[in-house]
């Protein structure tokens, strides 16, 4: 009797799991799989999906499963790195905006619209062939478009909470705004934050993907999956496999990750 | 003559106010534009390479170098530099491609038309199935349709339009024969006139009917691409903001009148519930235009996207610039736009 109650109450926790096994994968790639992701092996070119190679193999023979396991600590690292600098960004100056308010929000605020008044993945496209075609100024330019949404999101939030009870009592006693903002403002938007979070780590995994494709991100003989997706669109008539499975993978993992951050921004109960 | 005097003020009044929202997007939309010169400005001054030397080319030698840098004015100081930048774009100067030899804003204006056929086939598809399935889904919340929208619209999110692309290739144009694998309406083929670019528009014009199935066919399967990618968060929207709608008294209040439930959904509820379905449109016009880009590459369609990707490959600068800028402008005008649409739709906003 106790497993249906106990079962009940993990599955409640499938979100943490998803996540936990998308984290084991980029952390730890080499428990999924034995082969070296960059060891060519030209006799065995184009092999459909066997036993041997689940995913089959590509132009240059390397297994495309291990070049897929080990291309998601590039790609989804990559968009950990750039939702974590974007959000940190945002949310102080958003905070210090909200909090101050006059002449500095005005200021900031007209900034802002500015830049979200850009179409911001071609803007990205742009930054990034101008920096260099590697995967640094892909980041670098998905992180200068990303974080404006977050300081305008935490505004809101800190324009909201500023009028709370707790807010006007930490007040009393609270001498620096830097100590404010740090422990009694910026704390009571987590939930919020997290769940944007969530979600924008797999928008900014298509994003990614995307730069990569067209050549600006990662170069060869780089796993990145959108570099993987554009390496096999030659061979898309000879050989399936190469681009269904990766973009498969780039589906399953993005949704997971964005079902999870829809669950997070329902749910008030954490 | 005094009494028009008398109620000049009053009249000047009301046209202040009736034009006064449009003068101020129209400086907001110059504020926008004038931002993105000023990037694309400071990202060509970012280039690791050097403007004069890209230009001479690769094999010229130090003193063609310098004859280049003065020719192009980069030996001046960097403000005047930025002068002239801005006074050539004002009067549509935007550099030669290395790449097409020819000046960059005949290069847009030769690919822009195919670019904007393919991305208003595609808003314009987005608008109306979007819409239409989430109120249907808003609606009919058990039915199968339903059901399978909300498995969609999670799945929607996750797929990457150049994914979507190379797939639809394998079925429908490798396997299945049905639509052409790549490009556009040749048009030397079918020996149709180029009026505006656009393919299905010019085969009309010249009433030509096996061109335009043949530019109709062209552009299903790109248009498709771009609407599977991006139509899931239109279809949400529209759901929830109806959902929400149709929760409301004048609902009841409507229906307690005896007002058919057909009249209701689509002239009572759809038309309070479409405002932010209508503002994530205009936003999604901007996805669009960055998705366009892959979809472009994917398919050889012959439109900016391309030529930028192009651009890109040969470090092209000039028209990577212009390219930005011209999207920008096209982005930031079709959002005014849609802004301006909200009172038409919903009167209570006017005041």
């Amino acid at each position: 009797m106790i497993t249906r109650v106990k079962i009940r109450k993990l599955v409640q926790f499938w979100p943490l799991f998803a996540l936990g096994l998308i984290a084991l994968i980029v952390l730890l790639p080499g428990v999924f799989t034995t082969k070296d992701p960059y060891s060519l092996d030209v006799i065995n070119r184009l092999q459909p999906p066997s036993w041997e190679h689940f995913f089959g193999t590509d132009e240059g023979g390397r297994d495309i499963f291990s070049r897929v396991v080990y291309g998601s600590r590039i790609t989804i690292g990559s968009a950990v790195l750039i939702v974590s600098i974007s959000a940190t960004a945002g949310i102080l100056l958003g905070a210090i905006a909200g909090w101050f308010g006059g002449r500095i929000d005005g200021f900031l605020m007209r900034v802002l619209d500015v830049f979200l008044a850009f179409p911001y993945l071609v803007l990205a496209m742009a930054l990034a062939a101008s920096i260099g075609r590697n995967m640094g100024s892909a980041i670098l330019a998905l992180t200068l478009v990303w974080w404006p949404s977050y300081a305008r999101m935490v505004r809101g939030q800190v324009l909201s909470i500023k009028n709370e009870l707790h807010v006007k009592v930490s007040k009393t006693f609270v001498t620096s705004a830097r100590q404010m903002l740090l422990w009694h403002i910026i704390p009571h938007t987590r939930r919020t934050i997290i769940a944007r979070v969530t979600l924008d780590i797999g928008y900014v995994i298509i994003a990614i993907t995307g730069l990569s494709f067209l050549g600006l991100g990662a170069q060869n003989p780089s796993p990145e999956w959108g570099l993987l997706i554009a390496n096999a669109r030659p061979y898309v008539l000879v050989g399936w496999w190469y681009s269904v499975f990766p973009g498969l993978v780039l589906v399953l993992i993005v949704s997971l990750i964005v079902a999870v951050g829809d669950k997070l921004s329902k749910e008030t109960s954490w | 003559m005094s009494s028009i005097l008398k109620r000049a003020p009053a009249a000047f009044s009301i046209l202040k106010k009736k034009f006064q929202p449009f003068v101020s997007s129209l400086l907001w939309m110059l504020v926008v534009v004038w931002t993105a010169v000023t990037l694309t400005f400071i990202m060509s001054r970012l280039i690791p390479a050097d403007p004069a030397r890209l230009a001479a080319g690769l094999q010229a030698g130090q003193e063609q170098v310098e004859e280049v840098r003065k020719q192009l004015g980069l030996d001046r100081p960097l403000l005047e530099q930025y002068a002239n930048y801005l006074s050539g774009i004002l009067r549509f100067d935007l550099g030669k491609s290395i790449q097409t030899r020819q000046p960059v804003i005949d290069d847009i204006r030769e690919y822009l038309p195919a670019t904007l056929e393919l991305v208003f086939a595609a808003f314009f598809t987005i608008t109306f199935l979007g819409i239409l399935l989430g109120v249907l889904w808003a609606r009919f919340p058990k039915s199968i349709l339903s059901k399978s929208l909300s498995v969609f619209t999670v799945l929607g999110v996750a797929l990457p339009v150049f994914w979507i692309g190379l797939i639809l290739q394998v079925i429908f144009a490798a396997n299945l024969k049905l639509f052409p694998l790549a490009g556009n309406l040749p048009y030397s083929k079918y020996q149709v006139e180029s009026i505006t670019g656009m393919g299905t528009i010019d085969s009309i014009l010249s009433g030509n009917i096996p061109a335009f199935k043949t530019a109709i066919f062209a552009l299903v399967l790109p248009v498709t691409a771009l609407v599977i990618s991006q139509i899931a968060i239109s279809i949400r929207l529209t759901r929830s903001s109806m959902a929400s709608e149709l929760q409301k008294p004048y609902i009841n209040a409507a229906r307690a009148r005896g007002v058919s439930e057909w009249r209701i959904t689509v002239f009572d509820a759809l038309r309070n519930a479409l405002n932010p379905v209508i503002t994530m449109l205009g936003l999604q016009f901007g996805w669009l235009l960055g998705g366009t880009i892959l979809v472009e590459v994917v398919f050889s369609w012959p439109g900016l996207g391309l030529y930028a990707f192009n651009a890109f490959r040969t470090f092209d600068y000039n028209p990577i610039l212009a390219i930005t800028l011209v999207i920008t402008i096209v982005f930031v005008v079709v959002n005014q736009l849609v802004s301006m649409l909200y009172p038409v739709l919903d009167p209570r906003i006017k005041k």
